[in-house]
């Protein structure tokens, strides 16, 4: 009986700990298979048999297209390996520290310099000729440096805009979308009023990245800033408080829809294209999906307007988008550059942007006239980019973010006030350096 | 002889089992020898080099108020769904324990939500919680219960008791069925004697059924609180730990430590506490329930 007593406890211990540690790293196993591989095809030959991308679903069939043409012109095969947007650096880290094979990564805006920080990415200067580089948009090659070293080059552009209804305005007797956010908010309430929409504004308020994204938007329309030119944080200044508060009051006195607060980005998108909401701020993905007469029910209705300001600053917009890096640990950095020179070049940003609404990051392609009349949206779009602004470029970008959201989630669901969630975050933001 | 032949068949005893043994070592015992010793390190996430920094880690955690924070809704979570489960599943196994027309078809359907992938189970959820067009609100309205739509993930309190009816609704099968099974051990005579004795519903309930139960209690306990403490999944889907860190349980907890900030000393570590409070919690039932013996 006491033998049968302590085999129990035994079993039970076991299982207790092994299915604690079923999330605990596992790349030690895989990782000497892993390395015994690459040292296999370096010794074949310099040329790869296959080149691989780490990628996010959204891109895949892009990257697979240029796969198709880069195949047909060096004869090497391209895989492609993605999942969902929010397991992406999860995804890279690990494989990273697991010693992948890969040679290409997806490299969202504010990685770049944690990637270059911990030696992630290559830095791609060498690569690169002035003519190249004066052929981007500044902003988008801008914040994929970090210490002066090109992390990734930006093959989709992106930030967030402000979409709105255009039926429910006119219907409401607006003619023009509003300019500041005080506007913004009567006209939201008074389109409340006349029964058109049940809101006016739905946020991305869930406690993820995208919460980061709004603020940045909130913060710089209102004429604050991340960081002093010093590099301090000093997001908590009364500018910054105006724009929390214009997110927090909207909550509580009505006028934005209260499930924002367990809205992501994609889902704050679905008031919207049912016609409840008047206003919402999101990705260029939003365009293509609210005109999509099977997904939304206001297709042909969306507008696009510059983010309002105070008064003072005029707009001001959060970037995004992304870019592809060579991994260091990469066998043939030199193909896998090729492969980024197909990327970016005018054809396949044209191919993205006529099969994935992907926004180009070339200057000449928002001169081209042919193409601006065909993409409305882009010629919409390109005036937002002059306000575009950076979230901050930390090594340690990601647990800055994750320390920052359950703060501005508390200052939503009313716990805290505005001022008690930045101060409280700032001084927190001092454990980090830029 | 007789010990050549003895050596012979111990050597094809050992040759036999040692698949077995190497896959369990393999995927059971190095995993967790390697957490510990992690836990005990400074891991460079990058090239996975360590440096021996002692219980620097685990002092690193203990200071830290979010990590008791989501220590408590994570208890409150294992107690909460495990006590509505217990009972629920009871209720619905003494039901099933009855003879009436398609019990057969009523036992196989009830096994479905178990049948179903906890990430679905979630995203389930997911659409029906929706504010504005989830079937929940929608037919709390139907029925006259609440007037305007409520945002149940919007709320740090409704939002970690929405994931536990998730959690519920997958789970319950489960104890339904080991309950049920507990149940045909109670033997028809038995019960016969004790209504012959004139024992009421209640007294049959605890003289009969409970001590017949005893056993699967245990099992389901030890095998829930396991489970309930290691939540993620739902988590993961429905709100990723908020809002403002309100349903952070430690599982996401150490998930990001891990694999977000790549502290995987720090993960591991906190990955031992997990094992450690289920071993804990494990023996208390242990204790508390073979006392009656």
């Amino acid at each position: 009986m006491r033998k049968t007593k302590l085999g129990c406890l035994c079993m039970v211990s076991l299982l207790c700990l092994s299915s604690a540690c079923a999330g605990a790293p596992k790349q030690a196993q895989t990782s000497e298979s892993d390395s015994k591989n690459s040292q296999q095809s370096v010794s074949e030959a310099d040329k790869p048999e296959k080149i691989t991308i780490i990628s996010t679903t959204d891109d895949v069939a892009l990257f697979e297209h240029v796969g198709e043409q880069y195949k047909e012109q060096y004869g090497i095969e391209v895989e492609v390996i993605s999942q969902a947007y929010d397991n992406t650096h999860q995804k890279i880290a690990t494989s990273f520290s697991g010693k992948t094979d890969a040679d290409l990564i997806y490299v969202d805006v504010p990685w770049a310099a944690e990637f270059g920080d911990l030696g992630i990415t290559m830095d791609l200067n060498s690569y690169m000729s002035d003519e190249f580089k004066a052929s981007f948009i500044d902003t988008t090659l801008e914040q994929l440096v970090y210490d002066g070293k090109t992390q990734a080059i930006p093959f989709a552009n992106n930030g967030k805009w402000m979409f709105y209804n255009k039926k429910v305005l006119q219907e409401g007797g607006y003619e023009n979308p509003p300019a500041t956010w005080d506007e913004l908010k009567e006209m939201s309430l008074d389109l409340m009023d006349q029964g058109l929409v049940k809101y006016g504004i739905a946020w991305a308020g869930k406690q993820a990245e995208g919460l980061i994204c709004d603020m940045t938007t909130m913060l710089y329309a209102f004429g604050g800033q991340w960081m002093d030119d010093e590099g301090n944080m000093v997001f908590n200044s009364p500018e910054g408080v105006q724009g929390l508060s214009v997110m927090t009051d909207s909550i509580k006195d009505g006028w934005a829809d209260p499930a924002s607060i367990s809205y992501g980005d994609r889902e704050n998108l679905d008031p919207f294209m049912a016609g409840d909401v008047a206003f919402v701020m999101n990705w260029s993905f939003a365009w293509g999906l609210a005109n999509d007469p099977q997904e939304s029910e206001i297709a042909g209705d969306v507008g696009i307007c510059l983010i309002p300001g105070n008064g003072t600053v005029k707009s001001a917009a959060v970037t995004g988008g992304g870019g592809v890096g060579i991994i260091s640990t990469s066998d043939a950095p030199d193909y896998a550059w090729k492969y980024i020179e197909m990327l970016v070049s005018e054809e396949n940003q044209k191919f993205a942007l006529e099969n994935n609404g992907t926004l180009p990051t070339l200057k000449a392609l928002y001169e081209d006239q042919e193409l601006l009349e065909t993409y409305e949206y882009l010629g919409l779009m390109y005036p937002q980019y002059e306000y575009s602004q950076f979230r901050p470029q930390l090594p340690d970008y990601s647990e800055w973010s994750n320390m920052l959201q359950p703060k501005i989630s508390a200052a939503l669901l009313g716990e805290i006030s505005p001022q008690e969630a930045l101060d409280e975050a700032a001084e927190e933001s001092k454990n980090f350096t830029p | 002889m007789r010990k050549r032949k003895k050596d012979y068949q111990s050597r094809t005893a050992y040759a036999m089992i040692a698949p077995a043994v190497l896959i369990i070592f393999g995927m059971g015992v190095f995993p967790v020898v390697y957490s510990i010793w992690l836990s005990f390190n400074d891991v460079n996430p990058m090239t996975f080099d360590t440096d021996f920094i002692g219980l620097e880690n685990y002092k690193d955690i203990f200071v830290n108020p979010e990590f008791w924070q989501s220590i408590g809704i994570t208890l409150y979570f294992c107690v909460v769904s495990i006590v509505i489960q217990l009972i629920l599943g009871f209720l619905v196994a003494m039901l099933l324990n009855q003879k009436f027309v398609g019990r057969g078809i009523v036992r196989a359907l009830i096994l479905l939500p178990w049948a179903v992938p906890t990430i679905v189970n979630a995203n389930l959820w997911n659409w029906i919680l929706n504010a504005n067009y989830g079937i929940l609100n929608r037919l709390l309205m139907k029925l006259g219960i609440i007037s305007d739509s409520i945002a149940w993930l919007s709320d740090g309190g409704t939002a970690l008791h929405m994931i536990i009816l998730a959690d519920t609704w997958r789970m319950l099968p489960l104890v339904v069925i080991m309950l049920l099974a507990g149940l045909q051990t109670v033997s028809k005579s038995v019960w016969e004697a004790a209504v012959v004795d004139g024992a009421g519903a209640w007294r049959r309930l605890r003289a009969v059924y409970i001590p017949a139960l005893k056993p699967m209690i245990l099992v389901i306990l030890v095998l829930r609180t396991i489970q309930a403490i290691r939540v993620f999944d739902i988590v993961y889907v429905l709100t990723k730990g908020g809002p403002a860190n309100k349903t952070m349980v430690i599982s996401f907890y150490s998930y990001y430590e891990t694999f977000n900030y790549l502290n995987y000393g720090k993960g591991a570590a906190i990955a031992m506490v997990i094992a450690v409070l289920a071993l804990v919690l494990s023996l208390v039932y242990f204790k508390v329930l073979k006392s009656g013996d």
